[in-house]
């Protein structure tokens, strides 16, 4: 990993710390640096100028000592001088390099053989490495000069320049050792103040740093904690700073983000509450609502058949009303004593053709209330198509014989009954069969027959019904909308338009199929399949979504 | 009268021709289960009067009608029909019905429109 990429991974804080402690060290060394660096020159500078003003003095008042080269007075002259500090010797030569005088301060060796300055008034600087050590000291190096009349005989007793012409001569040197030592020892001394200060600024400022940086980053922690457990749905915290700074108003903030969420939350969960009554409530109003729209269909289809049903109603009525006042009429003519086995017998025939006729009255009437029952509640039990379908024809047939439809029935005998709810398999017979009674206004043939389809693997096997008519037929352009909702054929008054799509619902339900066939002018073959068991998947979507039953039959 | 007189009563439903026949016991009443039972008894029988229903299986009433009254249209008809409308009398009478009622009827009702017909009293 980069260096880059290490510096990344560290926490704020380290590297806040880091940056900031480099930054200072950086500039602590560099401004030290350019300090001393000034310091040394400006303080060699300075010595180097006060050994430049001593030694022309000296050179100066050693003019006589020189040139006398008295070592007694030279002596004298140099020995108060050397004392000075930075002054580690004081050499007089003259011009031959001969010493008159010398003075050292202790342990100072003087440098011999050094070259003499011979030309007056010329200051030479040496800069020479101490012998015992790394250091250095410098050596200045003035000559003594002495000035003297060039008196010829002409001019002897002469007076002023007329004397002669003044010569100046050059009659020793004069050099000074002048030691940095001392310079660098103070220049160390400061360097060590510098580095100290240094030190204890970087101390300082790193405590700061990492106290500053605990006060950002650590309400940050705070924040990132916080944000994690608000991330697991925690809510019920509240970081409450109570600072005043951008991190305590980041932290209202915050605070005031969790207050918001509590509410939204609060509010959804009060929305999905009521959303649930809703959808609870409006299931129920449309479970209500399609079944009233089956009952209502089947209401149709009993007003339907309510013409066929009237008919066969007044013939057994017809047989009732006219024996029992024939046979009335029959017993008020005949005094009770005269009447004879005969005349009893033919009474007790009537009053059995009466209660055969009452009780046929009865079949009829029953076969019509358990048709037209409201049946809210969709149970599915063992049920016996062919049973069912007889039941049906039976409500149906007196309308049939009336159009002059011939029905053959061909009902496979002993098939095996399917799970399914009797009165909604009856009614999607009953409008198969009405509609085939449409088709056939002017007579026709009516064929219904059931076959049972043996199972195949999972496939528990089917019950198959078809109805076939000769009737006017289906055109092939609406044969595809026949099963959708309001779509109908026939005059206003003669049907829903919703016969067919609650029959198709139905038989949905049951897991089924229904389907047509039809060519026009020829006929129409109603064909509708009923598995012997709910599939399990149709089961498990109905468990799923409770909805689904009265959706499908709402089709 | 009584049985010179022949009556063919045409009915789906046993029990109607029975009783039919019952209350009309002095005349010979013959039975027609449908129309076209009817229309081949009919010229054979020549009937003094036909009661028939309307709606039947095969054959209906109309067509018992029909044949009856191009064969000899004195021949009166009663209609009796489970249908009570309007729609259907008027019906009967257009196709040349000489007399109308309603199951349930009553003997008198019967005996009434039997009388009026076999008279010329026609409706």
């Amino acid at each position: 990993m980069s260096f880059l990429g290490r510096f990344n991974n560290l926490s704020l804080r380290v590297k806040f710390v880091i940056t900031i402690s480099l930054l200072i060290v950086a500039s602590g060394a560099l401004v030290s640096t350019y300090l001393i660096s000034k310091h040394m020159d400006t303080a060699e500078k300075g010595l180097i100028k006060k050994g430049s003003a001593l030694i022309k003095v000296l050179a100066v008042n050693c003019e006589y000592g020189a040139f006398i080269e008295n070592e007694i007075i030279l002596d004298e002259l140099i020995s108060a001088t050397a004392k000075t500090e930075d002054i580690t010797y004081i050499v007089v030569q003259n011009i031959e390099g001969k010493i008159l005088a010398d003075e050292a301060k202790p342990g100072i060796e003087i440098p011999r053989d050094l070259p003499l300055v011979t030309k007056e008034d010329s200051l030479a600087i040496r800069t020479i490495a101490e012998a015992d050590g790394d250091g250095y000291f410098y050596e200045l190096c003035y000559p003594v000069v002495t000035t003297r009349t060039l008196v010829s005989r002409e001019t002897l007793g002469a007076i002023g320049k007329s004397r002669g012409p003044v010569v100046t001569e050059v009659i020793g040197n004069v050099r000074l050792g002048i030691s940095v030592s001392a310079t660098i020892a103070e220049t160390i001394t400061n360097i060590r103040g510098a580095v100290i200060i240094i030190l204890l600024v970087i101390s300082a400022t790193l405590l700061l740093t990492v106290g500053f940086v605990n006060l950002v980053v650590k309400p940050i922690e705070r924040l990132v904690d916080a944000t994690g457990k608000i991330a697991k749905g925690d809510l019920s915290l509240e970081i409450g700073m109570g600072r005043r700074d951008e991190i305590g108003m980041l932290a209202n903030a915050f605070d005031s983000m969790v207050q918001s969420l509590k509410s939204s939350r609060k509010e959804i969960e009060e929305y999905n509450r009521t959303l649930e009554e809703k959808i609870i409530d409006r299931t129920r109003e449309l479970e209500d609502a399609q079944a009233q729209l089956i009952q209502s269909e089947k209401m149709a289809a009993v007003g339907q058949l309510s013409a066929g049903v009237a008919h066969e109603l007044n013939n057994p009525l017809g047989g009732i009303l006219g024996y029992a006042q024939y046979t009335l009429e029959k017993m008020s003519r005949k005094p009770f004593a005269e009447v004879t086995e005969l005349d009893f017998e033919a009474y007790r025939k009537h009053l059995r053709d009466i209660e055969a006729q009452s009780r046929r009255c009865k079949t009829i009437v029953q076969n019509l209330l358990k048709f037209s029952r409201s049946s809210a509640k969709i149970d599915f039990c063992d049920v016996d198509v062919n049973a069912t379908l007889l039941e049906t024809i039976s409500l149906i047939e007196h309308q049939m014989v009336m159009q002059k439809i011939v029905l053959t029935p061909d009902l496979q005998p002993n098939i095996p009954k399917i799970s399914g709810n009797s009165g909604l398999l009856q009614q999607v017979f009953t409008n198969v069969i009405i509609n085939a009674l449409h088709a056939m206004n002017e007579g026709g043939h009516l064929l219904i027959t059931t076959r049972h389809s043996p199972g195949l693997g999972e496939f528990s096997g089917a019950v198959e019904i078809s109805f076939t008519d000769d009737g006017c037929g289906i055109p092939a352009e609406i044969q595809k909308n026949i099963f959708e909702p309001f779509f109908t054929t026939k005059a206003i008054g003669k049907g829903t338009g919703l016969g067919l799509s609650v029959s198709y619902g139905i038989i949905k339900e049951h897991g089924g199929e229904i389907k047509v066939e039809s060519i026009e002018g020829c006929g129409t073959t109603f064909m509708i399949i009923l598995p012997l068991e709910k599939p399990a998947s149709e089961a498990d979507t109905e468990n799923k979504a409770g909805e689904r039953t009265m959706g499908e039959l709402s089709r | 009268m009584g049985q010179d007189v022949c009556i063919l009563v045409v009915d789906d439903e046993a029990i109607i021709r029975d009783f039919v026949a019952e209350v009309l016991e002095e005349y010979r009443v013959v039975h027609a289960v449908n129309g076209q039972d009817a229309i081949d008894k009919i010229p054979g029988l020549l009937p003094q009067l036909i009661i028939t229903d309307i709606k039947m299986p095969v054959k209906g009433g109309e067509e018992v009608i029909r044949f009856a009254k191009q064969l000899d249209p004195r021949i009166p008809i009663i209609v009796i029909t489970g249908y009570t409308s309007l729609d259907t009398a008027n019906e009967c009478v257009r196709l040349g019905a000489d007399g109308f009622l309603s199951k349930p009827f009553t003997i008198a009702q019967l005996r009434d429109e039997v009388c009026k017909c076999l008279e010329g009293n026609h409706v």
